[in-house]
Parts: structure tokens; C-alpha cells; sequence
């Protein structure tokens, strides 16, 4: 364990300077900041009263590339180093490639959660200076979007092992931002069946991305009051479970991968 | 320190370029298809169609956020005729707004006796808004009036953005100001002079509300001009072949011009232009069958349909 840590440090502290290296970070607090403040736009022409179409925006910013760059972060980390070569060196060493594997997908989790908290923290400050700010349900949007961070590593690093690595970007970023699309889709399908059927249907729905299920954007921007601490509980559970689900399937898929 | 100044240029002349094209350019992009000439203009400039498309998702996406600022970010979606008959719930008010929604609508997110996914279905009624439709309350309306502004910029020839729009100014300010709403449509009018229901809609606010009748007459007489100059290209357009869709269009658009022809009627009575109203209640019962306020007129003034 205290090996695997010390393997994931290490990962995570050149993920980072990988990260700021490419600028990534940067490009979409930037660009999270231009979606924020081109809404506030409106107010100049005349338009008053946006202060939900501000937060509406800068939170959906904050969402969406948060999805691009965890999508990014997660599926390259593991092809990146087979094409440079470096997971050579690095398994070299005395760790076993399922240490690698959940070292990897920790890096990924640690540089998407700091991207989006640093997002977070832009926008909050810039909203603060627009005179907007959010209730206490903003702390529960925090921790519930940093375990959907966790799901998309886990998810992102699993599909990088198993597929090339844009196929992997596409599929991860699809099923992450689609996930509320699909999940509606699948219901409406479904309907209304009998007790038996629910019961398939609630198992195999686990399995299914639920990247939304963690986005509570629309209850933030309209204020509503904070979240039932048993569906925070429910969520993170949730999302430990599955993300270490489909951590074990990478790391299964890994072992036997030639490099 | 050079480089700078030359972007700086660069980017100047850009935008001056822009700002001339899009001016040359704007008067054909702001042409609908349904109005005159428009065919023209599309064969020979496609991205006026392409400009077009993009000012028409612009505002239809503004339309529906404003529908969800309504409802605190509750998405609804129309309910199928098989969920009604299941006894899924759909919508109504708590409270005194009325006349914006569908007659099935129900929410995206089902109740929990009609959602197969149990602990799932908790958890995103949790995590996302969600509320009883049947009794379901609204925000504070001035929230979405912004989104309105916009909508009717990004184009100008959205009615129903300056329908609701209008309705939404009434009806969300406590002294109910009436004034902004009918400024509003006289914008709309401006931009969209054959537009019955715009018409409509002001002849019905200085009917009702301002009591200004020769100004309710005015408007009113164009809405029903306007249907009447409408009336045998709707009637050859719809048959049996009609999607259910069109069909519930086709409602909407009877139970407009039937609102239309009978507050004419009404203004006419008000102002009491016998004549006028004898004539118009009898064209309006070979039109529109029921029409009540035409059979009223004539039952008041002894005249046989």
C-alpha cells in the first residue's frame, strides 16, 4: 500500500508538470472565464436581471471542460507512456503493473480534480466581483463533482487499456456528457414494467455511466436547498464502488497486455 | 512591441470587415422562408438559410432555458398517450400562472410509482431538480424575462418568444405592467407585421385590460385580415395525411383564430358597430363553426346565422 502511494506521488507530480507543460489547464480556465463573463456580455446592451443565465453558464463551462480535460487526462495516461516508451523504465522498477495501473489513475484524478477546482475558484471569484454567489448546496456540487472526476479517471483509464487512445477520448467524453441523454433515453424506453423487471433494471442501470447523476449544476443555479446528506452518501459509496469496479477490469485487461 | 501593435491592427481591421459584412449581409439573413420573396434570396445566398438556422436554435434554445427558469431547472417533456392513460401525473398549478403549457406535460424525471429504477430514480430526483408536477409553483418570472430580450434579438421573427414574452411581463410584475408587455408586441408587430397572433394578442391586452377599444378594434380587425387572407391556403393544407403533430398545430392554430374572431366581434359590439358586427358574426360562423361570440351578436341582435 505505502509502495503503491509512493508510486502514485510520483506519477501524480509529473502528471502535473505534464499538465501546466501543454497548458492545458490554463486553456480552459481561460476559456471558462470568457463563457462566464460573454454571458454577463448581455448586461452591457441592456439586458438586466441574467444573474441564473451567468451562473447557468459558468457552472455548464466549469462542467463541460471539466469532461474535456478529465476525458483527455484519463485516456492518455497509459498509451502516452507505451508510445514514449517510458512505462519501460517505470516498470522496471520493483512495482507490479497493477500498481501502475491505480498509480495512473490516481495521477488522472488528482490533475482533473485540481483543474476543476481551480476552475471552481476562478469562476466562484468571478461571480463574487458580478455580486452572484451560491448557497451551501455549492460545497455538496464541489464534493459530488470531484467523485464524478473519480469515476471518469477510473472509467477513462479502463477504456485507454482497452482501446486506442482516441477511441478511448471519444467513447469516455461521449458517454460522460451523454450519460443524462442516454439515462432518459433507456427510461422512456423502459417505461413502466413489472416488479421483476425493475429489479434487472435497477442492477444493470449501475453499470451504466451515470457521469450526470453527480452534476447537481441546475439545483445550484436555482438555489434550492442543500441535498439530502443520505444521497451524498449514497453517491459517493456509489461512486467508490464502480470506479474501483472498473479500476479492477483495467488492471485485469493490463496484466496480460503486451507492451 | 512590434508584433503586439500589428495584431492589434490585424484584429481591428477584422472586426471593421465583419461589422460591414454583417451589415450588408443582415437584411437577407433576417428572411424568413415563409415570407415573400424568400426563395429567391435562398437559391442564390445559402448562408442566409445557414444564418437563418442558427438565429432559429438560438432562440429555441433560449425558449426552452426559459421554460426551465420557470420551473427552478425541472425539465418537463410531453407525456405520451399511453403514460396518461397509466395515470401518470401531469401538469397543473400551484399557484395563479397560467396558459404556458402544453396539455401533457409531465417530467422528465418520473415519480417514484412510475420509475422502474428504484434506488436510481431517488438518487437523481435527489441530485437533480425535481417537483410534483400537479402541483407545481414557478421562480420569480422577471428571471426569465431577459432570456425573451434575447431570444427576440437573436430573431426577431420568433413569435412566440414575443408572445410569452409579453404574457410573462404582465403577468410577473406585481402592478402588472401592461404597458411594457404591449410595448413589447408592438416590437414584435414591427418586426412581424403579418403575424396574426401578435395582433391578436395586443387587441387582446387593450381589450381587456387597458379597455382601449378603438385601438383593440384596430389590431384586431388586421388579425382577422390577416386569417382571413390565410384562410383557403390553411383549409387545402390540411387533411387526413397530417402527421399528429401538425394535427395538434392545426389545434392550436384554430383555437388562436377563433379567439381572434370572436374578440373582433366582441370590440365590434363594444363599439356598437351593428352592421359591422352582424356582417363579420356571419362570415366568422361560415368560417369557424363554432364561433360563439358571432351567434351571441346575432342572438342580441335578432339576426338569423
Amino acid at each position: 500500500m505505502k509502495q503503491t502511494l509512493v508510486i502514485c506521488k510520483s506519477l501524480i507530480r509529473t502528471g502535473l508538470l505534464e499538465t501546466f507543460r501543454r497548458k492545458e489547464a490554463w486553456v480552459v480556465i481561460f476559456l471558462t472565464i470568457l463563457m462566464t463573463f460573454g454571458a454577463y456580455t448581455f448586461t452591457f446592451f441592456g439586458v438586466s436581471g441574467l444573474d441564473i443565465f451567468v451562473k447557468d453558464m459558468a457552472l455548464t463551462a466549469v462542467g463541460l471542460f471539466t469532461t474535456i480535460i478529465g476525458s483527455v487526462i484519463a485516456t492518455r495516461q497509459i498509451p502516452d507512456d507505451i508510445s514514449r516508451r517510458t512505462i519501460f523504465p517505470i516498470l522496471s522498477r520493483p512495482i507490479t503493473r497493477d500498481q501502475y495501473v491505480v498509480a495512473r489513475a490516481v495521477a488522472a484524478f488528482v490533475m482533473t480534480a485540481l483543474c476543476f477546482v481551480m476552475m471552481t475558484t476562478v469562476v466562484t471569484l468571478l461571480l463574487a466581483a458580478l455580486k452572484l454567489t451560491f448557497g451551501l448546496i455549492f460545497l455538496q456540487y464541489i464534493w459530488l463533482k470531484l467523485m464524478a472526476v473519480m469515476w471518469l479517471s477510473a472509467f477513462g483509464v479502463f477504456l485507454s487499456v482497452t482501446l486506442s487512445q482516441s477511441a478511448a477520448f471519444t467513447l469516455c467524453f461521449m458517454l460522460a456528457l451523454g450519460s443524462g441523454a442516454f439515462s432518459r433515453t433507456l427510461l422512456l424506453t423502459v417505461g413502466e414494467g413489472n416488479p421483476a423487471v425493475n429489479w434487472v433494471i435497477t442492477f444493470l442501470y449501475g453499470f451504466l455511466p451515470h457521469y450526470a447523476l453527480f452534476d447537481t449544476t441546475g439545483k445550484v443555479i436555482y438555489g434550492w436547498k442543500p441535498i439530502p446528506a443520505m444521497v451524498v452518501v449514497s453517491l459517493t459509496i456509489y461512486a467508490i464502488t464502480i470506479s474501483a469496479f472498473w479500476l479492477y477490469l483495467a488492471t485485469r485487461k493490463f496484466r496480460g497486455q503486451s507492451l | 512591441m512590434k508584433h503586439p501593435i500589428t495584431s492589434i491592427f490585424i484584429c481591428a481591421g477584422l472586426l471593421f470587415v465583419s461589422g460591414v459584412s454583417a451589415k450588408v449581409a443582415l437584411p437577407d439573413h433576417l428572411i424568413q422562408p415563409s415570407s415573400e420573396g424568400a426563395n429567391e434570396v435562398y437559391e442564390e445566398k445559402p448562408t442566409t438559410s445557414i444564418v437563418g438556422e442558427f438565429r432559429t436554435s438560438v432562440a429555441s434554445y433560449l425558449y426552452a432555458k426559459a421554460h426551465e427558469y420557470m420551473h427552478g431547472g425541472v425539465v418537463f417533456r410531453a407525456a405520451t398517450d399511453t403514460e396518461v392513460a397509466n395515470g401518470r401525473r401531469t401538469a397543473s398549478h400551484g399557484d395563479s400562472l397560467e396558459a404556458h403549457h402544453g396539455s401533457q406535460e409531465t417530467t422528465v424525471i418520473p415519480e417514484q410509482e412510475f420509475d422502474p429504477r428504484s434506488l436510481w430514480g431517488e438518487l437523481d430526483r435527489g441530485t437533480q431538480p425535481w417537483m410534483d408536477i400537479r402541483v407545481h409553483g414557478h421562480r420569480d418570472l422577471s428571471e426569465a424575462l431577459p432570456l425573451f430580450r434575447m431570444m427576440t434579438w437573436a430573431d426577431p421573427h420568433f413569435i412566440e418568444g414575443y408572445e410569452m414574452g409579453s404574457y410573462l411581463v404582465f403577468s410577473s410584475a406585481k402592478n402588472k405592467r401592461v404597458d411594457r408587455a404591449m410595448k413589447f408586441l408592438e416590437e414584435g408587430i414591427a418586426n412581424n407585421p403579418g403575424s396574426y397572433r401578435l395582433h391578436k394578442s395586443y387587441g387582446h391586452y387593450a381589450l381587456t385590460i387597458t379597455k382601449q377599444n378603438e385601438l383593440a378594434l384596430e389590431h384586431l380587425e388586421k388579425a382577422v385580415s390577416i386569417i382571413e387572407a390565410r384562410q383557403l391556403a390553411k383549409r387545402t393544407q390540411r387533411n387526413d395525411s397530417m402527421t399528429e403533430g401538425q394535427q395538434r398545430v392545426a389545434q392550436i392554430e384554430d383555437l388562436e383564430q377563433s379567439q381572434a374572431w370572436n374578440e373582433f366581434i366582441q370590440v365590434l359590439r363594444k363599439l356598437e358597430r351593428k352592421e359591422e358586427a352582424i356582417r363579420w358574426s356571419k362570415r366568422c360562423i361560415e368560417v369557424n363553426a363554432p364561433c360563439p361570440s358571432g351567434r351571441r351578436a346575432l342572438e342580441v341582435y335578432g339576426v338569423k346565422p
